[in-house]
């Protein structure tokens, strides 16, 4: 092994230790109350079940939909699972961490969300949809990037409303 | 089933559900979904929702 990799290796090593000991001085935060915890189980367990499904599915739907290409199928059932999750978890509140700012989150969302679609589209127009006959994998790029900014759009949505109740209670 | 004893003591302490949540180390929806009936809490957040708000298990949580 290279010289100067070890010593990279070893130095993010290193930073990991000094990491780790530095947070172990600020002493245990939890970053989800227990209703958070408890409802982020809930939104793991759609998440997981909603990627067995698609797993159990995903040979007859290759068949019936060849064109799809296993690549860009698998990373679309990844994508639905990961998306299933998030939107419950954000339903159920349990998304933002306790001194999470909403407004970091949301430009996080629409920063990926926005700059993924814009490459996706991008590489689609320069290399087309289709790649030997299967779906381009900027095409699961788009899809992703979608499925982003729908969870931004549940998201804003969830925060707005919950801002009305603040204001009510 | 809702708790309106919760609510009232909270509001005779004019205390909002965010500054109570903040008392208590949770967020917002949590007391939201505790005055609601939502969500039933640990001994341990309801210890310190009492605490917080001057209050014995029995005021706040006992039916």
């Amino acid at each position: 092994m290279n010289f100067w990799i070890v010593l990279a290796l070893l130095f993010a090593a290193w930073l990991g230790l000094v990491y780790h000991f530095w947070r172990r001085e600020q002493g245990p935060k939890q970053p989800y109350d227990e209703r958070q915890e408890q409802a982020r189980g809930v939104a793991y367990k759609y998440g997981f079940l909603t990627l067995a499904v698609c797993v159990f599915l995903f040979d007859t739907v290759m068949t019936l939909f060849p064109w799809i290409g296993t690549e860009v199928g698998g990373y679309l059932c990844l994508d639905l699972g990961v998306t299933v999750f998030t939107v419950t978890a954000i339903r159920r509140d349990a998304y933002l961490r306790l001194y999470e700012r909403p407004g970091k989150v949301a430009a996080l969302l629409a920063l990926g969300g926005l700059g993924g679609l814009g490459c996706g589209v991008f590489d689609l127009r320069k290399a087309g949809l289709l790649v030997d006959g299967t779906l381009n994998v900027s095409a699961a790029l788009v899809a992703v990037s979608v499925s982003v900014l729908l969870t931004l759009t549940v998201f804003l949505h969830k925060h707005f409303s919950d801002r009305r109740e603040d204001e009510e209670a | 089933m809702k708790n309106l004893r919760l609510k009232s003591a909270r509001a005779a302490l004019d205390m909002s559900q965010q500054q109570l949540a903040d008392a208590v180390g949770v967020s917002r929806q949590t007391i939201n979904a505790i005055e609601k009936g939502d969500y039933n809490p640990t001994i341990k957040l309801c210890i310190a929702i009492c605490r917080a708000l001057g209050k014995t298990l029995d005021e706040l949580f006992w039916e």
